[in-house]
């Protein structure tokens, strides 16, 4: 009898786990409760007889990132009808947790993008508003974007207005080229003189180790170089083009061993700020978002690093100040409940008023006027020869939106990573790549 | 006349109190049931659906019979997800269960703190999955971490890279699985240590048997029920393997430890395919449906119910 009982119960919890097996894979947006924008008949209708308006903007790390604060507080100082309520998200899994809001039906007004491969997919799903309409009736100057709208439009359509636009620089340690007795890099420095001196600025062991680079582990650290050059871009399908970044950061892995190795960096999650502020890294080089970062640490007591930046490094053969970038905009939500509302900010944060605000915190604003350029010459803390850095040459867009973006991303990664720990050598990573690619922009 | 009456009296009396018993009896089962189907069963008939078309959770959905399944021959990163679940099944099945069986046999004593010790092997399963994975990932440090240096220290040279290494990142994610989950198993098998009749011990002592041949003849063949029910659940749990690979290392290096499970989010949730991860996630089902029942089938061989 108990037995019986036992194979009964058995039984009962293996289906059951089972069922949870597929339940899993299943659970799609549909019971993702549509988290419902508080209705604005909540919104204390005894306080003001003009309707307030309330828009809801999704964003990754808010409370991280002070200028959002600022730009919210000015806005409503400008529009009282409007309050902007920011609906924090975690940069982890941004782009993950928005897809299965949008797809519930989420009505939240204005969505920050995050990144060119989920706002693809977005696009391609109808999710968001295209903007050129809201641009023509407002007839917003879009010069001082210096065209970095085009590059993003979709179908000759914009749906994502751009309020940052960081581009990629050389960030360096004064202090380690000071005691290696290595002159300070220059604005024009190729790529071979980059592993020169980084391999100068390496010494030590174990505590005392001096690094004389840190490549981070996206890959974007090091297969966009050729991207920069305007040699190919990542959803061209071929690849062959980025091997000349390879001969350059490989052999600095494994011969010069002047950075971290790539299986280092990524089982201990090392991260290239705290790697930089830590004074024992020579040069980082990393997007101009960095600045704001190196500024308010040094502000808040979190490093002393003497630090200078300049343009990136270049191939040979190439303009110094050729580099790529990244583009962060805004979108209205096509399911939107007060679009007219959340255009106004919007607008307001991508043109000048927001984009000074930002300039003033540090932030790389996609839209430069003289007034913003100013804005952001004059902040405290600025190392000198950031005049020279601003100057770029080119910036090519790191991914330009295409509908197999997610896919190839994710698979350029994985190639990636296979190369970097040794596994694959260029060639067959890159053959790899190019079969894959292939394979996915067949529609498989 | 009367006597019948009486009888049948009774009789009725006593089915509708088996009736009562029974409706009570569903009326508890009632809660869980719908617990079930709203949040297991619906799913899973819905994913079942959502496998014949093609469906972005926005555009609307296109009928395409069996293209998903078809698509599920050709894709190379299916292939890969299956053996590498297969490998960490195979890896993790038999490590727990010698595992658990072992730390059971031991804690199954007398001993003064004896629920002190319990308690710390049960400890690791009801600790958060990030932070099991974030130490793990510490200890396996290429560099670093205390595995490798106990292995450079005995005079290895090139120690594995573990997670950073395609052929030692599953290793690392099976012994790390193997410590979270022998603690859970433990106690199912000490409870079925302590349903072994003390007679039958006390009897082999009589006869003379040592400690070898009473666990041989006595302790093996009475736990296995608790085995058998141990094995099944590991080899779901196994098939079901996901946190501790997207903690870990994302089904890094490259795909060398890209498992199924990882396979259907990354199609559903990254590339917006529901409809092929409905059709990957029917293809799991029928998968631990049919080694369930392979393991069902064989259990008269060699399980010993009492």
């Amino acid at each position: 009898m108990l037995s019986k009982c036992f194979k009964v119960i058995s039984l009962v919890l293996v289906l059951s786990m089972l069922f949870a097996v597929v339940g899993c894979g299943a659970k799609t947006a549909s019971d993702q409760p549509a988290q419902k924008t508080e209705s604005t008949e909540k919104a204390k209708p005894a306080d003001k007889p003009a309707e307030k308006v309330k828009i809801k903007w999704a964003v990754w790390d808010y409370s991280l990132t002070a200028d959002y604060k600022d730009i919210i507080e000015a806005f409503q100082k400008e529009n009282p009808d409007i309050t902007v309520e920011p609906l924090e998200m975690s940069n982890k899994g941004y782009d993950d947790k928005l897809t299965i809001m949008l797809a519930g039906g989420d009505e939240t007004d204005v969505i920050a993008i995050k990144e060119m491969p989920a706002f693809s997919g977005y696009v391609a799903k109808k999710q968001l508003m295209q903007l050129d309409d809201f641009i023509a009736k407002d007839k917003v100057d879009m010069a001082p974007f210096n065209g970095i709208t085009e590059n993003i439009k979709i179908d000759g359509k914009l749906y994502d207005f751009p309020f940052r636009s960081d581009f990629w620089m050389l960030y360096y340690n004064k202090d380690i080229f000071d005691k290696a007795k290595v002159a300070y890099p220059s604005d024009d420095m190729t790529f071979e003189q980059f592993r020169e001196t980084a391999k100068k600025l390496t010494s030590g062991t174990g505590k005392d180790k001096t690094y004389g680079t840190f490549i981070h582990n996206w890959k974007s650290c090091i297969i966009n170089w050729p991207v920069a050059d305007k040699k190919g871009t990542l959803i061209d399908g071929k690849y062959d083009f980025i091997k000349p970044a390879y001969d350059i950061f490989l052999p600095m892995q494994k011969d010069d061993k002047s950075y971290m190795s790539f299986a280092e960096a990524k089982t201990s999650s090392a991260h290239y700020r705290g790697q930089f502020e830590s004074g024992k890294v020579g040069m980082v080089i990393m997007g101009s978002w960095f600045v704001s970062s190196l500024i308010n640490d040094k502000k808040d007591g979190k490093h002393n690093v003497n630090w200078g930046v300049t343009k990136a490094p270049h191939f040979n053969g190439s303009k110094p100040g050729t580099t790529f970038g990244n583009v962060t905009g805004n979108a209205i939500n096509a399911k939107a409940k007060n679009p007219e509302a959340a255009w106004k900010f919007v607008k307001f944060m991508g043109t000048e008023a927001g984009a000074t605000i930002m300039a003033k915190r540090g932030s790389m604003p996609a839209y430069r006027t003289k007034n913003v350029v100013d804005a952001y010459k004059g902040l405290q803390g600025l190392p000198e020869g950031m005049d020279k850095a601003l100057e770029t040459a080119s910036v090519a867009l790191e991914f330009p939106p295409s509908k197999f973006s997610a896919a190839l991303d994710k698979m350029l990664q994985e190639e990636h990573e296979l190369i970097m720990i040794g596994k694959n050598d260029p060639d067959k990573g890159i053959a790899s790549m190019n079969k894959r690619a292939q394979e996915i922009m067949a529609g498989n | 006349m009367e006597a019948v009456k009486s009888i049948s009296h009774r009789s009725s009396k006593r089915n509708s109190l088996e009736r009562r018993n029974t409706l009570r009896a569903y009326a508890f089962l009632l809660p869980n049931f719908i617990g079930f189907l709203i949040f297991t069963l619906i799913p899973v008939v819905c994913a079942m659906l959502l496998s014949f078309v093609e469906w972005d959770s926005a555009n609307p959905m296109v009928f395409v019979g069996l293209k998903n399944y078809a698509r599920i021959l050709k894709d190379e990163t299916f292939m890969i997800s299956f053996w590498n679940t297969l490998y960490y099944t195979i890896g993790t099945v038999p490590l727990t269960m010698v595992c658990s069986l072992v730390i059971a046999l031991v804690l199954n004593n007398k001993l003064k703190g004896i629920k002190f010790f319990r308690a710390a092997f049960f400890f690791p399963y009801i600790v958060s999955m990030v932070a099991v994975a974030v130490v793990w990932n510490m200890i396996f440090h290429p560099t670093m971490g205390p595995v490798n240096s106990f292995l450079m220290a005995l005079g290895i040279e090139n120690p594995p890279g573990w997670t950073a290494s395609v052929e030692w990142a599953m290793p690392a994610i099976i012994f790390a699985s193997v410590w979270r989950q022998m603690g859970y198993f433990m106690v199912m098998y000490l409870a079925g240590l302590q349903g072994i009749p003390r007679e039958l011990y006390e009897a082999a002592v009589v006869d003379g048997a040592n400690s070898w041949q009473k666990f041989k003849n006595i302790t093996l063949p009475m736990l296995t029920p608790t085995s058998f029910f141990v094995s099944v659940m590991c080899v779901i749990n196994g098939f079901k393997i996901f946190d501790m690979v997207a903690v870990m290392t994302e089904g890094g290096p490259g795909r060398a430890t890209n498992v199924l499970v990882l396979h259907i989010y990354n199609q559903a949730f990254l590339q917006m395919k529901f409809g092929y991860a409905a059709a990957v996630s029917m293809v799991l089902l029928v998968l631990v449906l049919s080694i369930t029942v392979i393991q069902f089938k064989g259990e008269q061989k060699w399980v010993n119910y009492m």
